[in-house]
This record gives structure tokens, sequence and C-alpha cells, in this order.
């Protein structure tokens, strides 16, 4: 740039990225590039604490941790899975900085002081599959977590209006209506920041990183894990389904 | 949070929203949010110079001036939109940063420097609608126009798979598939930073903004009349279309 403007900022998504290690393994559309754009749109500060839902094998912990210096507690209930993201941590020099925990949704609940967070990351459906009471109880878990102007980063398989019969049949009551994802989320106390359907790269990219792993021989987790995986990969031409992410402060 | 580390002179999202004004008239699903994430996401820096192409009653013009400071040129084919536009960005007080120019066809590519600008902004299918040549006229333009490291937003409608034959032909078969779309940015030179599908919520909002419009007996573009809107409307929940918000940076050469 001539004419004394100032120069593109550092702090940019795919200067993040470029810091960050390639491979990401994220196992939901939009991934990491969905959580380090909604970083920057929160202007989430260095320290700030996270709580990662069901964080999987730990890809949104390890890099929140790398690219912002978070505190990061991260839990699932699969022990391989943490034994992996233990193991990522510590090979990105984020070991010191992340903490992940054997808990399920029960324990999950009380495990947590209120108001102690200032970042919840629910991404892959984890909002809805991981607190009882589905997804009102995961959103109401995290406005509990959250520190008023807290935020949330969350996504989910959604469907753009109604669902039909033959969606329920196939994902249950699991699949919320876009409009109605966005409603319950205000209900538990959040405003929406910012919300993205993804597109059909970051449904392909998410296909990669699954045959990576398959590639790779990593445990997938428990056979429900791996259907809802199978299904969430297969809905990506779909009309009836889309892919959610969302950011959104806790009022 | 940790005060000591946060980064006070970077804005928040909801921040920039609470600052600027409430009626932003974007005709173009995701419209303000969109652009004001995607500044934030590619980090444009205060006072960057922008050109905001088919720029309407130019609401990004307004908002990328009082939110960043920038300095922005919009043009357009359509003269009641600029003086909507003028007149609001005296209302809001950056008139001195927002110049609004009436240009047609090839006009604006003799008119505007090469190299001249940190940000291109071709919301609501501008990039494919404005330059004679369509998209890949409207990507080449907007490649020239950049400085290196520059940053192009912009927005189109785009068949989410390959398009039914029905579809084709009620978009005169014009309608890009959402990865054809994506092709022709790479092959002009840029790098996708971010990109999103509006949601059902965005749509509602361009319906919103043109009921209020119609209220205060705005008079549309006459490419934006009542069919227009009609299919604006119906595009909203038809399965097989979608409306894709990019960001992306111009490369080195």
């Amino acid at each position: 740039m001539d004419d004394g403007a100032p120069g593109l900022s550092d702090r940019s998504l795919e200067g993040i990225m470029g810091r960050l290690a390639p491979e990401a393994y994220y196992q939901s559309p939009g991934g990491r590039r969905f959580l380090i754009a909604a970083a920057l749109i929160a202007n989430v500060p260095r320290g700030a604490r996270v709580l990662d839902v069901e964080c999987g094998i730990g890809p949104a912990a390890v890099d929140i941790a790398e690219a912002f210096g978070c505190k990061v507690v991260a839990f699932d209930n699969y022990a391989p899975y943490l034994a992996f993201g233990r193991q990522n941590a510590a090979g990105r020099g984020v070991g010191k900085q992340v903490s992940f925990r054997p808990l399920d949704g029960i324990a999950a609940v009380t495990a947590f002081e209120a108001g102690s967070f200032d970042l919840v990351l629910g991404l892959g459906g984890a909002m809805s599959d991981t607190i009882p009471g589905g997804l009102r109880g995961g959103f109401g878990a995290a406005a509990a977590w959250s520190k008023p102007g807290g935020y949330l980063i969350c996504g989910e398989l959604v469907t753009p209006g109604t669902p039909s019969e033959l969606m329920r049949v196939v994902f249950g009551e699991s699949l919320h209506g876009e409009a109605e994802f966005l409603a319950t989320l205000n209900e538990a106390g959040f405003d929406l920041a910012f919300a993205a359907r993804a597109t059909g790269s970051d449904w392909d990219e998410m296909r990669a990183t699954m045959n990576l792993l398959r590639d790779r021989s990593l445990d997938l987790g428990p056979p429900e894990e791996r259907q809802r995986q199978r299904l969430t990969e297969a809905a990506r031409n779909h009309p009836e389904v889309a892919y959610l992410n969302v950011l959104a402060r806790k009022r | 949070m940790e005060d000591e580390h946060a980064l006070v002179d970077v804005p928040s999202l909801d921040g920039l929203f609470g600052s600027l004004s409430p009626d932003p008239f974007y005709l173009s699903p995701g419209g303000r949010r969109f652009l004001l994430a995607a500044s934030l996401i590619a980090g444009v820096p205060r006072g960057a110079r922008v050109l905001d192409v088919g720029c309407g009653f130019g609401p990004a013009a307004v908002d990328l001036a009082e939110a960043f400071a920038c300095r922005v040129t919009g043009f357009d084919n359509y003269a009641p939109y600029l003086s909507v536009g003028r007149s609001t960005a005296i209302e809001r007080g950056v008139d001195r940063l927002v110049a609004f120019r009436q240009m047609t066809e090839r006009e604006p590519l003799s008119e505007f420097r090469h190299g001249a600008y940190d940000v291109i902004l071709g919301l609501g299918g501008a990039l494919s609608e404005t330059i004679p040549g369509g998209l890949e006229a409207g990507f080449a333009a907007s490649a020239a126009w950049l400085s290196v490291g520059g940053v192009v937003i912009c927005g189109d409608l785009v068949a989410a798979a390959t398009p039914s034959e029905l579809v084709e032909a009620v978009y005169d078969g014009k309608l890009r598939t959402e990865a054809a779309y994506l092709d022709v940015l790479e092959e002009f030179g840029f790098d996708l930073i971010f990109a999103a599908r509006a949601t059902r919520a965005d749509w509602a909002e361009l319906r919103r903004i043109m009921a209020l419009l119609r209220d205060r007996g705005v008079a549309l573009r006459p490419s934006e009349n009542a069919d227009w809107e009609r299919i604006a409307t119906a595009a909203a929940v038809h399965p097989e279309v979608a409306f894709l918000n990019v960001v992306a940076r111009r490369r080195a050469e």
C-alpha cells in the first residue's frame, strides 16, 4: 500500500492460520477457519479462560491456546480422544495451557464454577450432544459457565426449513431448524454476533480430515459417534441439511 | 478477561454494531454483519482506501468510513441511489471520507488507478453485474485496482451444487456453482480468506429492509423491481440456491 495508508494488520485470519500446525484434525465443517474467524470477530483477548465442551481430540482447545495464549479446560467422556489431545498439546508447546479432563455431560454441569469462562466452545454438535436436556441443556450450561459478556462459539447440523419426516427418522430429534436453533440460543441468554452456514469447501475439508484420521488408524470414538460422523459426512449435498456455525455473546 | 493483555485498540463485531446507525439499507443477504466481520477477519486497518463497486445507496461505503475511518469511493450507475448515499454520509458525519460517483459500463476501468486501493467491495452481486464481462471482468478489475495484499469483500447468488435445468432456466444459465465461483476468484489472483453462506436470518433481514424502503417510498433501480424482489425472496428458501459472501486477498504477482 502506498499513499500513507497503514499496512494490513498481522491480526488476520490467514496470518494466524499460517502460524498454526497444518494438520488441524477438526471433525466439523468450518472447523479451524470458523473458530479463528469467530475469535477475531469477538476480539478474544490473550489469556482468556476457555472451556471446550466435548472437545474430542482437542483441535480447538490447542489452536485457541496457541493462537491467543488462552488457558483452556477441555472435557470429553472418551479417554482415547483425551490422550491424543494431551499429546497434541504437548507437541505444539501448549501442554501447560490446556487441561484435558475426562467428564461426561452430567458431571460437567456441576464441575465448573458459574461465570468463570470468557469463552465456551461447542463445535461439532457438542452443545446438543453432551449435556442432559439436548440443545436447551447445552446452551443453558454454556450460559451458566460464561461470564457476562463472554462468548460462545459453536456449530451444529441444522435444517434450513422444517425437517421432513424422513430427516426426523434419520436424525431423530437432534436435527433442529436453523430458526429454532437461533431462538433457543437467544432464550438461553445469548445475543447472536455472527452466524454462517458452511460452504462446500468446508465440508470437503472435513471429509479430508476424516480420511486422514482413518488412514492413520485413529480411534474415531464409540459406535454412536462414528454413526453421527458418517451422517454428517453424508449430509454435504443434501438440500434439507446445512451446517451452521455461530458466535454469540452472553447478555 | 485479563485486561492487561486485552487488545483494546481492536474492536469486536458487536462493539462496531452498537456504534453504527440502526438502518443500514444493505440490499444483500448478510450485508453489514458480513462486511464488518470480514473486515475484522482480514485485519482491515483504519484509514484504508476503499473502492465500492456498484455501491447502491452506499451503506457499505458509509459503514467502513465510520467504523474504520476508511477513505471510500463508491460508484454506481443509478443517480437516485447516489443522492441517498451522499445524504447518509453527511448525516453520519463521514462525507469528507466518502465520495460517490456516477459511472456506467466500462468507465470505471479507466477511471481508477491500478494498485491504488486496499479494499474492493462488491456486495449484493455487484462484481458480476457492474462491469461488462460478468464475474470474470469484475474480479479482473478488482485485482487490478487492489494493491498487493489488498482484500476483496463480495457476495453473489450461487448454486449450492450443480443446478437443475429448472433453476438454470430461472437464472438464464448465469447461476454459477459455489465451487465455480471460488475457482474464478482463485484464477484472478485471489486467495480465499473466509467464505460463508447466508443464513435464513440474513435473508429475513434483507426482506425487512426491502419492506422498509417500500414504506418510505424510496425509488429502487429499475432492475431491482418487484420481480427481482420476488426471485430474491424465493431464493431464500430454495434448497438449490445460496448466497455466498466472501473475503479474499490479492496474491503477489
